[in-house]
């Protein structure tokens, strides 16, 4: 039981994080800051604009990082 | 039809009909080193269970979770899962990741089943059931995420299923004719695309799920696809620029293995 649920959780890992953490963790955090500024009361707008950027530079910081390699 | 059912379709199409030809590739491999009726009793077993999952995961989103739950926690991992796609089809687009080359996976997967022990006369083998039932289940996975996921955070289901299921009879309609790994398929292009727009919709609906009231609201996502896509090809400009500066060695020579 122990040995599937480990392999059932490194499958979901390898599925969705892989060797890119970068891009599993930067688009929650985006969206959790997200959420606060929107529940600050910024208009829709400017969070959305703050939104797309955020996964923009999420994205060219990960291909910055496999291109360096 | 609603211009989001056709992205649908077409996301999922597209999307479906790059894991279509790396599990064509497998099953192709597995049934002409080894035995064609085990190799397609296995196919037919991972399509049924998928379909399965399908069914009772889509469904169960669908029907048992509110949408603005639905659409922060599945727009969350489209973005996620987009950016992947996105990401690696500009490091290959710009040369600093090996493309996908079926023929070499063919090539690769046909000496390793050679190695095997050889098949029983009669009966069941058991290698090809495996083979096929592991690799049809694992690339099939990744499309049943994308049309579960997909569908339902658009509340269209049917049509993101449609996609799937027409990349599944093309893809199999031409491995059928002609017979050998479909190395041809312009399979960077479509994952470019489908990156753009799992990427898209995943920032519209992840956003309108944390409260973000979308100027335009439906003509936002058109805009986010703009952005995505002007954005990404302006990346695979600048990973190429970077990889010609004097003294760096070719990004190409240093790039990955051929799996994504």
């Amino acid at each position: 039981m122990i040995r599937f649920v480990r392999a059932f959780l490194h499958f979901w890992a390898d599925f969705l994080i892989g060797d890119r953490p970068e891009l599993f963790i930067g688009p929650i955090l985006a969206l959790v800051i997200a959420g606060l500024l929107v529940g600050a009361g910024l208009p829709g707008a400017l969070v959305g604009s703050l939104l797309f950027g955020a996964i923009v530079l999420i994205g060219a910081f990960s291909v910055g990082l496999v291109a360096r390699r | 039809m609603h211009s989001v059912a056709v992205v649908t379709i077409v996301s999922s199409f597209l999307a479906s009909a790059v894991e279509f030809v790396e599990a064509v590739t497998i099953v192709l491999a597995v049934g002409v080193t080894r035995q064609w009726r085990s190799t397609l009793i296995g196919v037919a077993a991972a399509v049924a269970a998928l379909a399965v999952l399908v069914a009772v995961f889509g469904t169960a989103l669908a029907v048992f979770v509110p949408i603005s739950l639905l659409r922060l926690v599945v727009g969350g991992f489209l973005v996620i899962y987009g950016l992947q796609w996105l990401t690696k089809a500009v490091l290959r687009a710009a040369g600093a990741k090996a493309k996908h080359d079926e023929a070499a996976i063919y090539a690769a997967e046909v000496a390793e089943l050679t190695a095997e022990p050889p098949v029983a006369a009669s009966g069941m083998d058991w290698i090809s059931f495996t083979v096929a039932f592991k690799g049809v289940l694992l690339e099939g996975l990744e499309v049943a995420f994308i049309v579960v996921t997909f569908g339902a955070s658009a509340n269209l289901l049917g049509p993101a299923v449609i996609g799937a299921a027409l990349a599944g009879v093309l893809v199999v309609a031409i491995a059928l004719v002609v017979h050998r790994p479909l190395a041809r398929v312009p399979e960077n292009a479509m994952k470019f695309a489908v990156g753009v727009m799992l990427t898209g919709f995943g920032t519209f609906w992840s956003g309108e799920g944390v409260g973000i009231d979308w100027p335009g609201e439906d003509l936002a996502i058109v805009i986010l696809l703009a952005g995505y896509l002007g954005l990404a090809l302006a990346g695979v400009w600048i990973v190429r620029a970077f990889a010609r500066r004097p003294g760096r060695p070719s990004l190409v020579a240093g790039a990955g293995a051929a799996r994504p």
